[in-house]
């Protein structure tokens, strides 16, 4: 049996955003009858990843059940827009990593259900790595107690 | 001698004359003296009522459970006065004064409510605004366990040697009287052995307490923006010779991970700037080593973030090294915003 | 269930790759689900999983859950945190509920106060329910497992891991962390997350 396909396409095949921008997204269901499907889940979250356990957050989140669509059909092409938030941005840290995407989940008959994610990068925070040392920058004014007064 | 040693004070609006060492080292000694009273005390009672020689109000009663209220009452508060006078040693009244007059006039919620709302899992900063500062805008709070281990410490080191100092007069009557019991006599030196350390220890947390004085940082606005610059007052005070004295800005992640009974927490420095050092020098007493210096915050820097499991602090630590003491690191927690939203704000 | 995502920069040895329920247990020889759930009936339903810290009990429970259920059993799971040391309130108003057919999982049992074992084992045995749980030492139910991870078993697990992304962890790194973490596969897997850390940073 073919597993059912989901495909998301960020607008204009932008991958990196700003705070505060919009984002626009389509997506799509194939590979699967119409009537299988049940309901669709549309979220933009971000989460964490790395040495400590994982957490999410959802910044858009929609579900739709056949009667909320014309002809039923859920498997359709589909769009959303939401603004982004100006936090969490995305980050690649050494313990901690934040990542955004936007998750599409379809509930199919017989309690089955499939989900794809399309990531996408918030702001333009460097990958951070592990210092030892500091880095130096220059001294400035100093009072010690044998110049004050 | 009138001049020397005075019974009481005269007090002229904030200030008052008469040495505040002296002042400092007399409160410490009256609360001193409680926490002994009451350790002492208790230790008689449980010694006492463990040997089985307790007279009839020291016998499991009403009398028994109050005179153990009081005497517990009395460790409790002397043990507070004794660390409280501890830890306000450097500090001047003026200064408690001036930070107490500014606070009144400052609006304290209003900034950090607004962050809250604005950026989400943004640390709020309103316990970092909530105490001005003298000289610049802000006084930044201190993360240290210190108050707590020199509390724990003291309250080890009274109680325990008021233990052994109890029973150890027991096994000496029992030794003057030639019925020496060799079991608690035995028991008696194992406590002292520990009793000594406690006291080592208790000493070394009241030297560092005292001997390095507190640091004080402030700064000239927060929350921190990305590529921009602050001004940062850094001021140390105590009695000793600096190997050397660093200010850094340090970026620091933190990961929580719980699984079954495992909780473990790691942190891992991914940004550390050496914003101020020196070298070689001295600070006396009375003095304060004073250091104005700037924190450029890199432009491209990541932000805090607060979530349930992970974390990214940004902090401005202070780094003491001192002849004769431990490395002394204390850190000042500050909030960065996300450096993108900086830019289109007015 | 994995997600299919357009992106696989992720550390392979992230919590999120290795918790249990993401890693399926790799049963010694001789040993399945099926096996484990035989030995449990014929245990009347009670048991204890031994094995030290990071030795995949919680894993291996996650992964016999499915057995478990198809057998007829309804699940009732508690995990146990560290200084954990009375029955989760929760349990015991829950208790009432218990049939014969439920079978108590206690993750990290070893927490309990032997008043609250004692307390666990009696409300068990009024509900006249199964009790399955796992502990570092035997205490005192049938032992269905006594779990240890051979080295060839922690290479399969890394080499799964490293599945699909650049190959910066070799099999003599794990040897190495198998030399001093032993068995402790959790302790392991987190020196090899940072071990990919150092190395992702040239």
């Amino acid at each position: 049996m073919i597993e059912p396909l989901i495909s998301i396409r960020l607008e204009g095949g932008q991958r990196q955003f700003r705070p505060g921008e919009q984002l626009r997204c389509e997506y799509q269901l194939d590979a699967v009858d119409p009537a299988d499907v049940q309901s669709v889940e549309a979220s933009v979250l971000w989460h964490t990843e790395g040495k400590g356990d994982e957490d999410l957050g959802v910044h858009f989140f929609e579900r739709l059940v056949p009667s909320d669509v014309e002809g039923e059909d859920l498997c359709a092409l589909r769009r959303l827009a939401t603004v982004l938030p100006k936090s969490p941005l995305t980050y690649a840290g050494v313990l901690v990593k934040v990542r955004w995407c936007v998750r599409i989940r379809a509930f199919l008959r017989r309690g089955k259900e499939v989900f794809f994610e399309q990531s996408f990068v918030l702001g333009d925070v460097p990958p951070a790595r592990s210092v030892c040392a500091p880095v130096s920058t220059a001294p400035e004014r100093t009072h010690a107690p044998e110049d004050q007064f | 001698m009138a001049r020397t040693f005075r019974l009481w004070e005269k007090k002229r609006g904030d200030r008052r004359t008469g040495s505040p060492l002296v002042g400092g080292l007399g409160e410490a000694l009256f609360f001193g003296v409680l926490f002994l009273l009451g350790s002492v005390s208790s230790a008689y009672l449980i010694a006492a009522h463990g040997l089985g020689a307790a007279p009839p109000l020291r016998q499991p009663g009403f009398g028994f459970w109050l005179m153990v209220l009081v005497v517990v009452s009395f460790m409790l508060i002397g043990g507070s006065g004794v660390v409280y006078t501890v830890l306000q040693v450097g500090t001047s009244a003026e200064r408690r004064s001036a930070l107490a007059r500014r606070a009144a006039q400052f609006d304290l919620l209003s900034d950090a409510l607004l962050v809250r709302r604005a950026y989400p899992t943004i640390p709020p900063d309103a316990n970092l605004t909530n105490s001005p500062g003298v000289r610049l805008a802000y006084r930044l709070p201190v993360t240290h366990a210190g108050p707590w281990v020199l509390f724990v410490s003291t309250a080890f080191f009274l109680v325990w040697n008021s233990i052994a100092v109890v029973l150890g007069m027991v096994a000496l009557r029992g030794h003057l009287a030639a019925r020496p019991d060799w079991y608690l006599s035995v028991f008696v030196l194992a406590l002292a052995a520990i009793g000594v350390w406690a006291t080592y220890f208790f000493v070394h947390q009241v030297l560092r307490h005292t001997g390095i004085g507190p640091t004080t940082v402030e700064i000239s606005d927060h929350p921190l923006w990305p590529g921009r610059t602050y001004d940062l007052y850094v001021s140390q005070t105590g009695r000793f010779h600096i190997r050397s004295f660093e200010v850094l800005l340090v970026c620091e992640e933190e990961a929580t991970y719980r699984q079954g009974t495992d909780l473990r927490t790691e942190r891992c420095r991914v940004h550390a700037q050496e914003l101020y050092r020196r070298e070689e020098f001295r600070i006396e007493p009375g003095d304060a080593f004073e250091v104005e210096c700037r924190l450029p915050v890199p432009a491209l820097a990541m932000h805090s973030l607060q979530t349930h499991h992970n974390a990214v602090h940004w902090m401005v630590l202070v780094r003491n090294d001192a002849a004769s003491w431990p490395l002394i690191e204390r850190s000042f927690p500050v909030v960065v915003l996300p450096g993108e939203v900086a830019e289109v704000r007015p | 269930m994995h997600p299919r995502t357009s992106s696989s920069a992720t550390n392979p040895f992230s919590t999120s790759r290795v918790r249990p329920g993401r890693l399926a247990y790799r049963f010694p020889a001789g040993l399945s689900a099926e096996e484990l759930t035989a030995r449990l009936a014929r245990h009347a339903w009670r048991g204890q999983i031994i094995g030290p810290h990071g030795a995949g009990k919680t894993t291996l429970l996650h992964t016999w859950l499915p057995t478990l259920c198809a057998a007829g059993r309804r699940v009732s799971w508690w995990t146990l945190h560290a200084g954990q040391r009375q029955l989760p309130r929760d349990l015991v108003t829950q208790a009432a509920g218990w049939e014969p057919a439920t079978l108590v999982v206690v993750d990290g049992y070893e927490q309990l106060r032997w008043l609250d074992r004692w307390r666990l084992a009696w409300l068990c045995r009024r509900a006249r329910c199964g009790l399955v749980i796992t502990a570092h030492r035997p205490a005192g139910w049938p032992t269905l497992a006594e779990l240890s991870t051979p080295a060839e078993t922690v290479q399969g697990l890394v080499a799964e891991l490293l599945a699909g992304v650049p190959h910066q962890i070799t099999s003599a790194d794990v040897s190495a962390q198998l030399a001093v973490h032993g068995s402790d596969v959790r302790e392991l897997f987190f020196a090899l997350y940072d071990l990919y850390e150092q190395r992702r940073c040239g």
